[in-house]
């Protein structure tokens, strides 16, 4: 119902961005010691992934009720490995713990303004529905 | 589980493996003076941990695991004090492997990883509470 407003689909599409994001450096933090490990993060969300609905996902064509089709949905947003990491260490680790934390700084202002602009939208519409006035 | 919740697991994991490694290290401190009784005996060899990355099946999450506690095989410096019983027939005795400023700064690495995780944590349940709050 509310996700047929822009507003709110294009809050909830950044929120379930900016949560997966979240676990993805939570995994980078955690993996900062772990030898060959190479930091990760998502494809950064565009303006035009926004406005498209996203794709159906492909499936195969069941004609036969013995067909079997897999039932795990494919990850919503793309992980990137790290390709040229700045430095690393001798035992081939990338994570820099500042720069993680830096980027969960971020996710999370980017989350509670997410959420503001959901609230606060919901609150004008609720103000249109009201009797309005005091 | 949500991705918040799953962030969350993935840095408990990572405060579990630091944990396991500061007792290492402890252990490792501990023993540094471990010396043998007897000239034939051996004394305390260094422990070392790794970690590596593994899929949690039942949650989905990629979380960190300890391998096995390995040794540190290198050669053990002598010291000589012929008064000691494990001294040999030249009055050597092995000493322990252990170097006390390495196990420092293991544990300065292991420490500040610890905090970075107990961050994302603080930060991911923020998150988490906020949205919850929506329902106010």
């Amino acid at each position: 119902m509310l996700e047929d407003l822009t507003l709110f689909a294009m809050a909830q599409k950044s929120l379930n961005y900016l949560a997966r994001r979240q676990e993805v450096l939570a995994e980078n933090v955690a993996n900062a010691d772990t030898p060959k490990y190479r930091a990760k993060d998502l494809e950064p969300l565009s303006f035009k992934d926004v406005l498209t609905p996203p794709d159906a996902p492909i499936r195969a064509v069941t004609t036969n009720p013995m067909h079997i089709s897999p039932q795990v949905e494919p990850t919503a947003f793309q992980v990137l490995k790290e390709r040229n990491p700045v430095e690393s260490k001798p035992d081939g680790n990338s994570v820099q713990v500042e720069d993680q934390m830096q980027k969960i700084g971020d996710t999370k202002g980017k989350y509670d303004l997410a959420i503001n602009l959901f609230m606060k939208h919901l609150s004008m519409l609720r103000t249109a529905i009201d009797k309005g006035g005091v | 589980m949500d991705d918040l919740s799953k962030a969350s697991l993935v840095a408990v994991s990572g405060m579990k493996a630091q944990s396991e490694r500061i007792r290492v290290v402890s252990e490792n401190i501990a023993n540094a003076e471990s010396l043998p009784s007897t000239p034939d005996e051996l004394p305390y060899r260094r422990k070392q941990v790794t970690f590596r990355n593994v899929l949690d099946k039942a949650n989905g999450a990629n979380v960190v695991k300890l391998n096995k506690i390995d040794v540190d095989r290198s050669e053990f410096p002598k010291k000589y004090d012929p008064q000691h019983p494990g001294a040999d027939a030249n009055g050597y005795v092995l000493a322990p492997n252990v170097n006390p400023l390495v196990e420092l700064m293991d544990m300065r690495e292991a420490q500040r990883s610890y905090e970075a995780n107990l961050n994302v944590i603080g930060v991911s349940k923020s998150m988490l509470t906020h949205t919850v709050d929506m329902l106010k």
